[in-house]
């Protein structure tokens, strides 16, 4: 076992984020995600690397994805105001396929809310940039541990496919202190760069399952990045009719995620071969389902535990694997419905049934209560 | 063969700007500026916003970005951040640079982050439909403002030069020497370096403001209403307030962020040792 | 040992967040799982403070207090607004300026200390948690006083904390 410690789930963060190569890191303080900023503004200067304290969430984002382009994995942390800040900048992430990391310490909202933990931007995450033709992938992690690992992955991922990876965390987990183990050994993903000379290089040129090589700002192939729709060299179409080939950079962004879905997809699934009924949930809610669930076996009740760990690209087709032998289906999230709605959508034939909560977490008793009811 | 055709993307022409735009020019004295300087063109970053102005970076052969409206500052101190050995140019617009703009501008030049920006402007949101932007003259009429503007307008330089930078200069596209000189200065300046250069817009600024869409006619105008900042005491204040005033305003020095960064990380290395 | 679950209230002010990270950490150092989940008002002073903690031998599920083995209160206010996540034979630690009103809880056990006045008679108010702990410690045993006084030592540093721990273990 390698070493052991006890910290905050945003501690956690940062340390994860360090050891996937993290060396860039703007921000803009706001509660629950303060503590990321602060240990990052002591961290980076520890491993050679960049903080910035920069003069809102839009120039934070922005700083990021330059910091990107000039070869640096980069990453920034907000909170729900701050994120609907830089959905702008997301977006243009997503265009130009820079690689990069956004931490939402979610709670509560609308506006500015509270500093209480709700799992409300599971939508805004997967639909808050204007324009809807893309893919992006947002995790969800449920433990100090997978505040370490999942912070981790959400850099691999992002490095392979070029795309900006969310870790939507909540007030509840980024505050919680628990055990965490660092690995002694640890996977890291690159980003591709060019083999081919810089004549032959076309920058957004690639298989539709795949993100192109990446060359640096400095490296000599003289990139050009826009947020147009842009050819494969990275040009704007001014026109569809001269440039037919124009969709196929904006297919494949969404493609290169969706062709990748059975890789992106994490789940944890315990009890799921016999279960009549299926608690899903992710985030801090699956802690109170998973205690549930304990509960409801020692009792002789047959349920099942299904959490997402990847909450997009949702994928439909697992969870009505998952979910074959079941009657019933309850969705536990702090929110009025969102995750919900997908489940649904999976399942169209079977019971799937809503435990909602506002603000803060489940606890244990409700979602027994609600197995109780439904058994 | 372009003047500078290891510069420009040859490949990429026809361009987009309207006829008789100072775009063209603005690139060119920026283009001119780094070719006459000398630097590594490999290392070498031009960013832009959103506007008219930021479509010319397509047309330059460097590492470059057309970035969101407004923020090219915050991209470019990611990326001067993340690598101090690349020279990092923003060229933006008023309304992008100034008017959404407006507050990465000012931290930037608090910060005193090694930037050269080059803002072109032409006093209208242009490549809009010719709105009323934060630098449009008082009283002006623009597409917003029917019955003619009732907001003063920003003094650009004495923003910047208020907010920290170390050069700041002002000059129009009819004084090309002396723009490129100062883009030179901005370079070679260790920190942020602020260059506003007045170019004619004959389809809006032209049209709507000075009643031709003749550039020749625009850049006339300009000259006429241009004066040096040394001769400013020789005129009355009242005619000067319709001055276009040029000339160097800030040349000074003070310690430059990616510097200060690098001296703080050799003295943590020691203590960490 | 099985799950165990404890519950600090008090306000913003007495250390009662820095007190609940300092046990788990010592049930960490003692090889056990445990986790730490603060909650408090928006003030920095002065508002409601909870720390819950939980300890096992096993991975740990749910990381709050459902039914608390030990309830400790530093307030008034607090003590009657949280008596009922008690389980119904738990431990009540009471500073001892607190009164229990409250007749129905019949089956706990009641454990008062001067906490509060102990700190004042040493003249420094912000070691009531350290005190504090001491007598949560001695009276339950859930961590070691070694790992204590690790976890107090890494956590801040000072050895009149660690005083101010050892003089709670006698209370």
């Amino acid at each position: 076992m390698g070493k052991v410690l006890f910290m905050s789930g945003n501690d956690a963060c940062v340390e994860g984020a360090i050891a996937a190569g993290c060396r860039f890191f703007a921000g803009y303080p706001i509660t629950p995600a303060n503590e990321i900023t602060e240990r990052m503004s002591r961290r980076m200067f520890e491993v050679n690397g960049v903080f910035i304290q920069m003069e809102d969430e839009i120039a934070s984002i922005c700083a990021v994805i330059g910091a990107s382009w000039a070869g640096l994995k980069a990453m920034t942390a907000t909170s729900g105001p701050g994120f609907s800040l830089m959905q702008e900048g997301i977006g243009y992430a997503i265009a130009t396929e820079t690689p990069c990391v956004i931490v939402n310490v979610q709670r509560i909202g609308p506006s500015t809310g509270s500093i209480f933990s709700q799992q409300g931007d599971v939508m805004q995450a997967r639909w808050g940039s204007h324009g809807g033709c893309y893919e992006n992938i947002v995790l969800s992690p449920y433990s100090i541990q997978e505040m370490f690992s999942l912070t981790i992955e959400s850099f691999n991922l992002s490095e392979e496919f070029r795309v900006p990876v969310i870790l939507l965390s909540e007030a509840a987990i980024g505050h919680l202190r628990e055990r965490l183990v660092i690995p002694e050994k640890i996977n890291i993903v690159n980003r591709r760069r060019p083999t081919v000379s810089i004549k032959d290089f076309k920058p957004f040129k690639a298989l539709e399952n795949e993100a192109p090589p990446m060359a640096f700002f400095g490296d000599g192939y003289r990139v050009y990045y826009t947020g147009h729709l842009h050819t494969v060299e990275g040009f704007p179409v001014l026109s569809l009719e001269k440039y037919p080939l124009a969709e196929e950079v904006l297919k494949r962004i969404s493609s290169k995620i969706r062709l990748n879905i059975h890789r992106i997809t994490m789940l944890d699934a315990r009890y799921i071969n016999d279960a009549k009924i299926i608690i899903v949930s992710y985030g801090s809610s699956a802690r109170a389902a998973l205690r549930a669930v304990n509960e409801a076996r020692k009792n002789g009740i047959k349920a099942g535990y299904l959490r997402l760990i990847t909450l997009w690209p949702f994928n439909y087709q697992k969870i009505r694997e998952l979910c074959s032998y079941a009657d019933v289906v309850i969705v536990a999230e702090v929110n009025n419905g969102q995750i919900l709605y997908e489940v649904q959508r999976a399942l169209p034939s079977k019971n799937v049934i809503p435990l909602l909560k506002l603000a803060d977490t489940h606890t244990p008793m409700e979602v027994l209560a609600k197995i109780r009811e439904v058994v | 063969m372009h003047l500078l055709s290891n510069i420009i993307r040859t490949e990429r022409l026809p361009h987009e700007f309207c006829p008789g735009c100072a775009i063209g020019q603005v690139y060119h004295y920026a283009a001119k500026a780094v070719e006459e300087l000398g630097i590594n063109m490999d290392k070498v970053v031009f960013l832009s916003g959103i506007g008219c102005n930021s479509r010319g970076v397509g047309y330059v052969r460097f590492d470059s970005a057309t970035t969101l409206h407004g923020r090219a500052i915050a991209f470019a101190t990611g990326v001067k951040l993340a690598n101090p050995n690349l020279t990092v140019i923003v060229v933006t617009g008023d309304g992008d640079g100034a008017g959404i703009g407006g507050n990465h501008l000012i931290h930037a030049a608090r910060r005193n982050i090694d930037l050269t920006v080059i803002l072109y402007n032409n006093r209208v949101y242009a490549s809009t439909g010719g709105q009323l932007a934060p630098t449009t003259p008082y009283g002006m009429y623009t597409s917003t403002t029917p019955y003619g503007s009732l907001e003063e307008p920003f003094d650009l330089c004495s923003l910047v030069a208020a907010a920290g930078a170390v050069y700041v200069a002002r000059w129009t596209t009819a004084h090309p020497y002396k723009a490129i000189n100062s883009i030179k200065k901005g370079v070679l300046k260790k920190g942020f370096s602020f260059i506003e250069i007045i170019g004619q817009c004959p389809t809006y600024f032209g049209r709507y403001i000075l009643k031709t869409t003749d550039p020749v006619k625009c850049l006339k105008w300009l000259i006429e209403n241009s004066i040096m900042k040394e001769s400013t005491s020789k005129i009355p204040a009242e005619e000067l307030s319709n001055k276009i005033v040029v000339g160097e305003f800030v040349d000074k020095d003070r310690p430059e962020l990616t510097e200060q960064y690098r001296i703080l990380r050799e003295k943590l290395k020691l203590q960490l040792v | 040992m099985e799950r165990f679950e404890v519950r600090i209230v008090g306000v913003g002010g007495q250390g009662i967040r820095i007190a609940g990270i300092i046990l788990a950490t010592a049930a960490v150092i003692d090889g056990l799982f445990a986790t730490h989940w603060p909650s408090y008002g928006v003030e920095a002073r002065g508002g409601p403070s909870i720390s819950d903690i939980v300890t096992s031998k096993e991975e740990i599920d749910y990381p709050r207090v459902s039914a608390a083995d030990v309830l400790v209160a530093l307030n008034q206010e607090m003590l009657t607004k949280y008596l009922n996540s008690l389980k119904p034979n738990g431990l009540l630690i009471l500073d001892s300026n607190l009164t229990m009103v409250d007749s129905k809880y019949k089956n706990i056990t009641i454990k008062r200390a001067p906490l509060i006045n102990t700190a004042k008679r040493i003249g420094e108010y912000s070691i009531v948690n350290m005190i504090m702990l001491g007598v949560l410690v001695n009276s339950t045993r859930i961590v070691s006083v070694e790992s204590m006084i690790k976890s107090i030592r890494e956590a801040t540093g000072l050895d009149k904390n660690i005083e101010a721990f050892k003089l709670g273990l006698k209370l």
